[in-house]
């Protein structure tokens, strides 16, 4: 009896082990660094410009391709990240560590409340509030005659060059993947629980396997 | 049906046989409720003989699945031994059957479409010795029992088998799966310096009636908005940073003459290169070939004789990704001539045309990529893999990309590597401005890399590299596939 029962006992703390750790499992974080980038610059976006409508943009907004990352900086991005007159840098600091949106927020609000350095590309512009309301130069990154204050304003990208309305800051025909349904809502993050999770299911598995063998 | 390994030589008992179902169940159903993102397969396994994939691999190009065969191998070949007897086993090479065939006994119990040939038979008599040589016989059948059962092995269970042994499946039915959890260490940047998060979190099936193949898998994914990696393969339609099932491939086959020959049709790997598991390094990113998310719906042939492989796709693009004008269409191609016993080398193709670049927006894309490989074990424990290929990109310059990777075992299951990479895309003529590494002057990187297998099909792995432009970086990564 004694003999019959072991097994069972050890098999089922076994069981349990494993799905607890592959259920804590579900707690892991994202298969990549998660940016706050787009939202926290749509949300600056929208500060400044309170009447439009503002998406999550793209990586593309201030990068050459849709996988941003430090560096690879589109004409745009190149500006916002360029130390402003007088040699301050923005408060724009690479990484998604802090507060973001308050880094992007203070980033957008200095772009457009300073005067570009000499021999930079610009175009003049009338502001409104949230800026001092005032007619002077500004940013024009996409060297097209129209000032970046002015592309969002019109909900263009500051990045295509092209007059009103070409180059939308917000394209409608962006990539979309997938084939069918949604799933549900993200859940928790805690990266380290799942690490210790894969762990426990690895060596409960092959505990198993290696009293299967024994037998 | 699952089928517990175990519940012969355990007596049949109901309760017994009940918690191993829900046990094989439970990691079944959590593996494909959970997470994301990879694939793999060790194109160093030459050195052990095994120049030809479908050996080991559902796929007549190799990756992912593997067939029971190969998970036999996988336990024999690839992870450490331990213990007494351990140094004399561990250098045990087995000859690899010289072209692979699918049996006629496989075929025989699926076209009857009973299980009686599996349910039948005796389990204990299918040990991993005498069932691996049914699962993957030679031309010449001279495919030598692939693992010498040893007296703690003579159970009901084998390692060909789904899951550590603990699920028999019927001849027909392959099941596999992969899970891999990354932790990503940058001790320079200003940015994010730690973060660890699945990786990858697949199942694979397939099923087989007589030649007919049916293959597919399917996994969970999480990523950040914009990433590159996974989208392309997503199932579910959430955008932002939500989980997503996704599926990497799915595809069905016809095979001829005895399986030399692979007509398949669905999503699969596009065939180019060397199908090394990092698909972060240059050479797949560059040609756009990794297996993490780069698959394309196409019709694919595959040959794979004694001498010669290869296989060629027509591209009809990624019909899992939307609105058409982001899909590539155009064909991919490798061939590859075995010319020793343990050397390979081959040549890669591929031209694809989009509409629009779904990473940079670039309009009108047309891509090539054009090169060369090779594999070789110069020693029985030192492989180098090599690979250089010739890009062509629409408003681009001529680029190059290429790597070279060292693989030294030291001991059994452990491995040593050293790679090099450098790339030039070709200089942007649409973006402009001073040329810089990558686009327009070489970029460099190297790779340091300790590979343990330390487990049955459990492998840890440690990465540090360094690529100009780009931070130090350390990567430590658990796998384990089924």
């Amino acid at each position: 009896m004694m003999h019959e029962s072991k097994p069972r006992v050890a098999r089922s703390s076994l069981a349990a082990a494993l799905l607890v750790g592959l259920a804590t499992l579900c707690s892991s974080g994202s298969a990549s660094a998660s940016s706050k980038f787009p939202e926290s610059l749509q949300k600056a976006l929208t500060r400044q410009f309170p009447g439009v409508s503002f998406c999550v943009p793209l990586c593309t907004a201030c990068h050459l391709t849709t996988v941003g990352g430090p560096g690879n900086l589109n004409v745009f991005g190149t500006s916002l990240a360029r130390p402003l007159n007088g040699g301050t840098l923005p408060n724009l600091i690479l990484g998604n560590n802090g507060d973001v949106d308050k880094k992007l927020d203070d980033s957008i609000n200095n772009y457009f409340a300073s005067t570009p350095a000499t021999g930079l590309p610009v175009a003049s512009t009338t502001f409104h509030a949230p800026q001092a309301v005032a007619t002077r130069p500004s940013y024009d990154s996409d060297q097209d005659g129209v000032s970046d204050y002015d592309e969002f304003e019109a909900g263009d990208s500051p990045s295509e060059p092209g007059a009103k309305g070409v180059g939308q800051f917000c394209p409608a025909d962006t990539a979309q993947y997938g084939c069918f349904a949604r799933v549900a809502a993200a859940p928790p993050t805690t990266d380290r629980l799942a690490l210790f999770s894969a762990g426990l299911v690895v060596l409960g598995l092959a505990a198993l396997r290696r009293r299967q063998r024994v037998r | 049906m699952l089928k517990g390994s175990g519940t012969r030589k355990l007596g049949g008992r109901d309760s017994l046989r009940a918690f191993q179902r829900f046990l094989g169940w439970s990691l079944v159903v959590l593996f494909v409720s959970l997470f994301p993102s990879r694939a793999h397969a060790y194109t160093w396994m030459i050195k052990h003989g095994y120049a030809s994939c479908p050996v080991c691999h559902a796929d007549p190009s190799g990756g992912e699945l593997l067939t029971q065969y190969g998970r036999v191998q996988s336990d024999e070949l690839l992870r450490m031994k331990y213990g007494k007897g351990a140094s004399e086993s561990s250098r045990i090479e087995l000859k690899a059957p010289r072209l692979v065939r699918r049996t006629p006994e496989t075929k025989t119990d699926a076209l009857s479409g009973s299980e009686e040939g599996d349910k039948g038979a005796d389990p204990e008599a299918k040990t991993a010795g005498e069932e691996a040589p049914t699962a993957a016989a030679t031309e010449e059948e001279e495919a030598p029992p692939p693992a010498a059962p040893t007296s703690s092995e003579e159970s009901s269970s084998s390692p060909g088998d789904f899951l550590w042994g603990l699920v028999k499946t019927p001849d027909w039915l392959l099941l596999g799966g992969s899970y891999r959890h990354l932790t990503v260490i940058r001790p320079s940047t200003e940015a994010k310096k730690f973060s660890t998060f699945p990786m990858m979190a697949d199942l694979y099936g397939q099923v087989q009636f007589g030649n007919f193949r049916a293959e597919g898998s399917l996994g969970v994914v999480r990523v950040g908005v914009g990433s590159p990696y996974a989208r392309a393969a997503q199932l579910t339609t959430n955008q932002g940073d939500q989980w997503n099932l996704l599926s990497r491939t799915h595809w069905l086959g016809y095979d001829f003459a005895d399986g030399m020959i692979t007509v398949r049709a669905g999503h699969m790997n596009l065939p180019f290169g060397i199908r090394i598991p990092e698909h972060t390094m240059w050479v797949r990113q560059a040609t756009l070939t990794d297996r993490e998310s780069a698959q394309q719906d196409g019709v694919a042939f595959a040959y794979n004789g004694e001498k010669l492989r290869g296989e060629v796709m027509g591209i009809l693009g990624n019909y899992q990704v939307n609105p058409d004008k982001y899909r590539q269409r155009g064909y991919s191609l490798y061939a590859e001539y075995l010319v020793g016993e343990r050397t390979a080398v081959g040549v890669s193709s591929m031209v694809t045309k989009a509409v629009k670049d779904r990473i940079t927006l670039q309009a009108d894309p047309l891509r090539q990529a054009h090169g060369a490989y090779v594999r070789s074990a110069l020693t029985e424990d030192l492989v180098l893999l090599a690979e250089a290929d010739a890009l062509f990109t629409s408003d681009h310059d001529a680029g190059y990309v290429g790597f070279a990777q060292a693989d030294y075992e030291i001991i059994r299951g452990l491995h040593l590597m050293a790679t090099g990479e450098v790339q030039n895309r070709g200089y942007d003529k649409l973006v402009g401005g001073a040329k810089t590494a990558g686009n327009g002057k070489p970029q460099f990187g190297v790779w340091g890399t300790v590979d343990w297998f330390f487990l049955p099909h459990c492998e840890l792995r440690a990465d540090a590299y360094k690529r100009q432009q780009d931070d130090f970086t350390i990567l430590g990564q658990l796998h384990v596939f089924l």
